[in-house]
C-alpha cells in the first residue's frame, strides 16, 4: 500500500511580500514604469516638435507644469535606482580577467559608475553649451 | 517527458539589455536636460529654444540617438512590466499582455522614425 | 528575513564547546541548555500524509547554549518531546546538503545556523517543493533536472588511457571551479521565485552545473547542453531575482552562472540565425528517456 501523499506549495501572488529582498526586486523591476513614461513624454515631445513652433511651446508649458515636475523627480530617483541595481547586475554577467584572476566584482562596479559620472557630465556640459547656443 | 525547445526570448533580451544600458548610463542625464533645464532654466526664449531642438532632431546623430533612446527604453520597460505581471500572477488572454507591450513598442519604435523623417 | 548573528568572543566560543564535550560524556546529547538554563520556543510546520490534509505548526520548548544549532535543535525534538517528527540529516558539518528548511521563512542548512542567533525559531520544509512528510521534501523533480543537464565531461572523442589525464592549468580551472561546488542541497529552488511559479523551469543548482560543466577547458559537450538552455524551461525564466546566490551556502552564485548562460544562449541564437552554429532547436528528456 503507498501512503504517499506530498503535499503541493502552491506560490501565492503576494510571494514578493515575504521578504525584503523580493521587495527590492519588485522596486527594481517598477522602475521599467517611469522608463515607459519617460520614452513616451520624450515621444510626446518628438510629435510636438513635428507640429511646429507653437505646439512645441505648449508642450514646454506642459512640461513646467507643477504635475509634470513632480513625474520627472519621481522618474529622476526611479533611474537613479535603476542605475544602481544594473551596476551590482552586470558584473555577474560580464566576468573581467585581469592577468588571468577575475576581477572582483566591487572593481567592476566601481569603474562602471566612474564611466557613468564621465558620460553624464559630458552630456550636461554639452546639453549647457547646446542650451546658451553655441 | 519533456520538450524542451529553442525560445525566442534572446530577441527580446538583447533589446532589453540595449535598454538598460541607456536606462543606466545616459537617462538620468536626459531627464535634467528635458524635464528641468529646457522647461524650467532655459525658458526664457522659447522660439529660439524650438529652432534648437529641431535642429538636433534633423541632424543625423540627433536622429539615431533619439531613435535609439526612444525605442530601446520602450522594449527595456516591456520586458519587466511582462515578466511583472506573470511574477504578480496576472495573465491577460491568451498573449494580449506580450503583443501588447512589444507590438506597442515597435509601433511607437516606427512612429518615432516616422516623425524624424518628416520633420 | 536574516538577522545578523549575534556573534561571540572566540574564547567564549571554545569554552561553550568545551562545557558541552563534558555534557555530551555525561549522557545528555549535544543540547547543554541544561547547563545554562535557556530555552526556546521552537515552531516546528508538521505534515504527516496518512493523517493531515494540510500542514499545521506544532509547538516545542527546547533547550539550548550558544552552540545549539538548529539541527541539534530537531534532533532534540525528536529524541525528546516527539518521536514521529521526521527530517533529512547527514553528515553536521555543512557539506552533505541534507538538512536545508526554512528556518524564519528564509532558506538554511540547520547544520550552520544557530539558536543564538534568533529570539524565536520557525522551522519548515523547503519552499517550493512538494512536503513528503514534515521537514521532508521531494527532491526528485530536481535530481531529474540535474540528470537533464548532462553534468559531466562529454568529449567528441576519449583518448586512451595511455596517453595520460587531461591537464589543466590553474587559469583554466579558475573559469569554472567557483560552480563545481554546489552540494545539492536545493536552497537556491526554495529562494527562487520563479521555479515557485513554473515547477518546469530547470531551476539556479541544474543550470550552473550545466555552466560549470560548459566552461571546463575538458569538456566538449556544450552543443548538446545548449538545447536545454536555450528553452523558456532553461536559462529565459530566470529574472534575475538573485535571491538564489543570497542563500547559497557554497558561495556558488547561481544567478551569475544563469545569466551568463543567456549571453551564451543569446550568442546561439544569433549564430544559428545566419547559420555559422547548427544546434538542435528542440530536444526531450525524461525519466523515461534516460537510456537514449
Amino acid at each position: 500500500m503507498n501512503n504517499r501523499k506530498p503535499y503541493l506549495q502552491e506560490q501565492s501572488a503576494n510571494w514578493w511580500t515575504e521578504n525584503s529582498f523580493y521587495k527590492r526586486y519588485m522596486l527594481r523591476e517598477l522602475t521599467s514604469v517611469f522608463a515607459l513614461v519617460y520614452a513616451l513624454i520624450l515621444l510626446w515631445g518628438l510629435y510636438a516638435l513635428s507640429g511646429g513652433e507653437s505646439s512645441f511651446i505648449s508642450w514646454l508649458r506642459i512640461m513646467a507644469s507643477p504635475g509634470m515636475v513632480i513625474v520627472h523627480v519621481i522618474g529622476l530617483i526611479s533611474t537613479l535606482f535603476h542605475t544602481v541595481t544594473w551596476f551590482e547586475l552586470t558584473p555577474k554577467i560580464f566576468y573581467v580577467y585581469l592577468n588571468e584572476t577575475k576581477l572582483a566584482d566591487s572593481k567592476v562596479a566601481a569603474s562602471q559608475y566612474g564611466l557613468f559620472a564621465i558620460v553624464t557630465l559630458i552630456i550636461l556640459a554639452l546639453a549647457v553649451v547646446w542650451l546658451n547656443g553655441g | 517527458m519533456t520538450q524542451y525547445s529553442r525560445s525566442h526570448h534572446p530577441l527580446i533580451w538583447a533589446l532589453f539589455g540595449g535598454g538598460g544600458v541607456v536606462l543606466a548610463f545616459l537617462t538620468p542625464a536626459l531627464i535634467i536636460i528635458t524635464g528641468f533645464m529646457m522647461p524650467l532654466i532655459y525658458n526664457d526664449d522659447p522660439a529660439a529654444l524650438y529652432r534648437h531642438v529641431l535642429g538636433f532632431a534633423q541632424s543625423w546623430t540627433g536622429g539615431v540617438f533619439l531613435t535609439a533612446v526612444i525605442s530601446l527604453l520602450l522594449f527595456h520597460a516591456s520586458h519587466r512590466i511582462v515578466d511583472t505581471f506573470h511574477d504578480l500572477h496576472v495573465s491577460g488572454p491568451g498573449h494580449l499582455l506580450p503583443i501588447l507591450f512589444y507590438g506597442g513598442s515597435a509601433v511607437c519604435g516606427f512612429f518615432t522614425i516616422f516623425l524624424l523623417v518628416s520633420l | 528575513m536574516a538577522q545578523l548573528p549575534k556573534k561571540l568572543p572566540i574564547s567564549e566560543t571554545r569554552l561553550f564547546g568545551m562545557n558541552d564535550k563534558k555534557q555530551e560524556d555525561s549522557g545528555e546529547g549535544n543540547v547543554s541548555g541544561a547547563m545554562t538554563g535557556k530555552t526556546m520556543q521552537v515552531r516546528v510546520k508538521r505534515y504527516r500524509p496518512e493523517q493531515d490534509k494540510e500542514p499545521w505548526m506544532q509547538d516545542f520548548e527546547v533547550p539550548y547554549s550558544a552552540d545549539t544549532s538548529v539541527l541539534d535543535a530537531v534532533q532534540y525534538i525528536k529524541e525528546n518531546l516527539d518521536p514521529s517528527l521526521s527530517f533529512r540529516w547527514s553528515c553536521r558539518m555543512a557539506i552533505c546538503g541534507s538538512c536545508g528548511y526554512m528556518i524564519n521563512g528564509v532558506p538554511k542548512l540547520a547544520c550552520e545556523t544557530f539558536l543564538r542567533e534568533y529570539e524565536t525559531l520557525e522551522i519548515g520544509p523547503l519552499a517550493n517543493f512538494p512536503i513528503e512528510r514534515d521537514l521532508v521534501s521531494n527532491i526528485s523533480g530536481f535530481i531529474d533536472k540535474l540528470e537533464t543537464i548532462k553534468p559531466y565531461i562529454i568529449r567528441e572523442a576519449e583518448k586512451p588511457v595511455s596517453e595520460g589525464e587531461y591537464n589543466q592549468t590553474p587559469a583554466q580551472l579558475a573559469k569554472y571551479r567557483q560552480f563545481s561546488q554546489c552540494i545539492n542541497c536545493g536552497l537556491c529552488y526554495a529562494a527562487c521565485p520563479q521555479f515557485g511559479r513554473n515547477p518546469e523551469f530547470l531551476g539556479p543548482a541544474a543550470l550552473a552545473l550545466a555552466h560549470r560543466y560548459n566552461k571546463d577547458s575538458r569538456d566538449e559537450g556544450t552543443s548538446t547542453r545548449m538545447p536545454f538552455l536555450n528553452s523558456d524551461e532553461g536559462v529565459w525564466s530566470c529574472t534575475f531575482v538573485g535571491y538564489c546566490s543570497e542563500v547559497c551556502p557554497k558561495h556558488v552564485d547561481p544567478a551569475a552562472a544563469i545569466n551568463q548562460g543567456k549571453l551564451a544562449s543569446t550568442i546561439d541564437y544569433g549564430l544559428n540565425l545566419v547559420g555559422l552554429a547548427k544546434t538542435k532547436s528542440s530536444v526531450t528528456k525524461g525519466r523515461e528517456s534516460k537510456n537514449e
